[in-house]
């Protein structure tokens, strides 16, 4: 699955190996390479509570229908993000 | 009383714990975030307390504050015998993030904690073995194995945790409450000794895979809220003509037995005509709950809030909007505390000021009712389509049309809520599950108890007191009644709407249950009536004649007019505002009278 590793076209800033969340196709398994420091810190802290920090691994299972929230599974538990949030997470998949 | 406090992360199964414990039928739903409020029970010689889930120690929505701000104080009160921390056996570390966070702050407090593995029946289910000796070494508590569903080791668990309470408290200890080694710790706890993920998650991400898909997912999406509303009326409807007939039956024999006179038209007028039209309904109250709380144990709502949350955010809503909304059409007042759930304080104000505005189980005699005077019975598409079910599926469309509309009109307002701050959308989508049957009948007929209950006793009231005004001076009509005195000085307020002082004074009685419409109009028919026997309300209706504008303005009016004092005292405490509860009330029945005008008015 090649199509993995091309970037979203929707990326302006592709030329560091890393996307955002919010423009990872469908399947794509990556590390999170960042969550934005300028985030509410009580919702970086959730985040990283429910496993969303770096180095960590996550699975996107699917692109919200319709531009809605997108689906993730990080460790045991599956939660989908609106693109708010999901746009202020960058990942650099992994194959 | 010494206390004893349920903590876990949500949808882990800590209600139905407290329901096993305490024998009280807390809510129950598949879906994260169902248990709003703290709710108190006896187990023993101890009061457990049971609290909305939370996932860690941050909270992000008004529940999660609540069980946050519970939990601190529980730990500093020497009343707090026992925490007990709820692991979900399949999800051991989004569990242990919170469950490890818990044990920290219990043990610096020097309270006892006590893990509740349980879902032990999904684990077992997947064939996962844990060593359990092993696992309570590594947490330096213990550990009960259990399954809330399948009793699996609550009679132990039970007596265990009595035990516990009754120990005295340790000492405080110092611990290091650091969340990023406690998170480091969790992590290798559920390598160890959890499940892989992998295989968790491998039959709800291929159901996902279907119901979260752009086209087949917003297609079972579309079917799902079709079938849910007209289903309402499609299945009930021959339990109706059955409860309908039965009580007409009763009514002809009884009042046959009493022979003539005024105790006959009483139990004929005021009993059979008022409470029974009332009766009628219940069968759709209980279908209602039961379609409702198929959906809820499912886990598809969940799935159902996804999907809606871009569409909401358009009505400055969120997806999670929408199981308030959901259950709004059983009761408000449930509906407005479950918004507490909504991480962002306008979005969820927004969607309290506009629950009141989704048809709730209340309206539905009074939809009935005229539905069956209105619209002809006739069917299309070979029986699959039914007329009166389509108008039922169109008011409770206008309902939530019309809610759309009023919140996109108030996220424009700069004044809504706009002091705090937006939490972001993030929601965890849980386990697809075959519903819990036991405890749903019981909700089922539960929820017919409850509607005669609730409005039984004042419909009751109601007809009594609308029979003697309408019944005497003795031998006069109706029309010259005290009633109808009375009765001609509201004419003028009604009469724009193409309604006679009878529906008036029907409408006015409904402010105190919307019900009560049905049973006023029922004791009313009754008297004016040709008197042999109580046929149905409706056909008494169509021959006394209602005109189609007028009827229709008056079913939009039932949609749209804030009519029931417990909703407005439920919003009044959650909204913490006199003034914009009061605004409410005014402008929806303002509203609602000017749209039942124009109907009037315009259809003839
Ligand atoms: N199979 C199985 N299902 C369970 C068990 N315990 C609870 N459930 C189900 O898990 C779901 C959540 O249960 P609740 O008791 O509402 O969970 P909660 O922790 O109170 O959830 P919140 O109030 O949202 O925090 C329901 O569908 C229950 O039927 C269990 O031991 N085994
Ligand atoms: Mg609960």
């Amino acid at each position: 699955m090649t199509s993995m590793l091309t970037p979203a076209m929707t990326s302006s800033d592709s030329q560091d190996a890393a996307m955002t969340l919010w423009d990872a196709p469908k399947g794509t398994v990556a590390l999170i390479a960042s969550v934005d420091t300028g985030l509410d810190p009580q919702v970086q802290l959730r985040l990283r509570d429910i496993g969303i920090e770096p180095a960590r691994q996550l699975i996107c299972l699917q692109r919200g229908p319709f531009g809605g929230p997108v689906v993730i599974s990080v460790a045991d538990t599956v939660y989908s993000l609106e693109q708010p949030i999901a746009r202020r997470i960058r990942i650099s998949p992994t194959v | 009383m010494k206390r004893i406090i349920l903590v876990g992360k949500p949808n882990s199964g800590k209600s139905l714990l407290f329901n096993q414990l305490t024998g009280l039928r807390q809510k129950v739903a598949n879906f994260p975030g169902v248990t709003v409020e703290l709710k108190s029970g006896r187990m023993g010689q101890f009061e457990l307390i049971d609290l909305p889930g939370v996932y860690s120690l941050q909270s992000l929505s008004r529940d999660e504050e609540i069980a946050l701000t519970h939990i601190r104080q529980a730990m500093e009160d020497a009343d707090t015998a026992l925490v007990i921390c709820t692991l979900d056996a399949s999800r051991l570390q989004t569990s242990l993030v919170l469950g490890l966070q818990i044990q920290a702050m219990a043990k610096a407090h020097g309270k006892q904690v006590v893990f509740a593995l349980n879902m032990f029946d999904e684990m077992q289910r997947h064939g996962h073995v844990i060593d359990l000796k092993a696992f309570e070494q590594a947490l330096q508590s213990p550990v009960y194995a259990i399954s809330a569903r399948t009793l699996y080791g609550i009679a132990e668990f039970k007596d265990a945790i009595t035990a516990l309470a009754t120990q005295a408290a340790p000492a405080p200890i110092p611990v290091d409450q650091d969340a990023n080694r406690l998170n480091n710790q969790a992590r290798e706890l559920a390598q160890q000794f959890g499940m892989q993920s992998s295989i968790v998650l491998k039959n709800q991400n291929r159901i996902d895979g279907f119901l979260l898909h752009h086209l087949s997912g917003s297609l079972v999406f579309l079917v799902i809220m079709f079938l849910l509303f007209q289903s309402i009326f499609t299945f009930a409807a021959p339990i109706m003509d059955a409860v309908e007939a039965g009580i007409g039956d009763l009514a002809a024999w009884v009042t046959g037995l009493m022979g003539e006179g005024m105790a006959a038209d009483f139990t004929r007028d005021a009993l059979f005509g008022g409470f029974g039209a009332f009766l009628v309904f219940v069968p759709q109250i209980m279908v209602l709950t039961l379609i409702i709380g198929l959906l809820e144990d499912s886990g598809y709502l969940a799935r159902a809030a996804l999907i809606c949350h871009r569409p909401l955010s358009y009505f400055g809503l969120s997806g999670r909007s929408f199981v308030p909304f959901l259950s709004a059409h059983a009761c408000a007042i449930p509906a407005i505390m479950a918004a507490r759930t909504i991480e962002s304080p306008r979005k969820r104000l927004i969607t309290m000021m506009t629950i009141p505005l989704m048809s709730c189980s209340a309206r539905l005699p009074v939809y009935g009712l005229l539905i069956a005077v209105l619209v002809p019975e006739r069917s299309y598409l070979g029986g699959l389509v039914n007329l009166q079910g389509v108008v039922f599926f169109g008011l409770y469309m206008f309902g939530i049309v019309t809610a759309l509309v009023v919140s996109s009109m108030l996220a424009q307002s700069k004044t809504i809520g706009e002091q705090q701050q937006d939490m972001p959308f993030i929601l965890e989508l849980p386990t697809y599950r075959f519903p819990h049957w036991k405890p749903l009948v019981r909700r089922v007929l539960q929820s017919g108890k409850a509607f005669i209950y609730r409005a039984g006793p004042v419909i009751f009231a109601v007809s009594v007191v609308l029979w003697a005004l309408g019944y005497f001076p003795q031998g006069s009509n109706l029309e010259h009644s005290y009633l109808g005195m009375i009765g001609h000085w509201i004419d003028p307020i009604f009469e724009p709407l193409g309604l006679d002082w009878r529906y008036g004074v029907a409408i006015l009685m409904s402010f105190l249950a919307r019900e009560v419409f049905v049973g006023a109009l029922g004791t009313l028919f009754g008297i004016d009536g040709a008197d042999e026997h109580v046929g149905d309300l409706a056909t008494q209706i169509q021959q006394d004649g209602l005109a189609l504008g007028a009827g229709i303005g008056l079913l939009l009016f039932y949609v749209i007019a804030l009519q029931c004092v417990a909703t407005v005292a439920t919003l009044r405490a959650e909204t913490g505002s006199n003034r914009l509860v009061t605004l409410l009330v005014v402008g929806y029945g303002l509203l609602a009278y000017l749209i039942a005008m124009a109907c009037a008015q315009l259809i003839g």
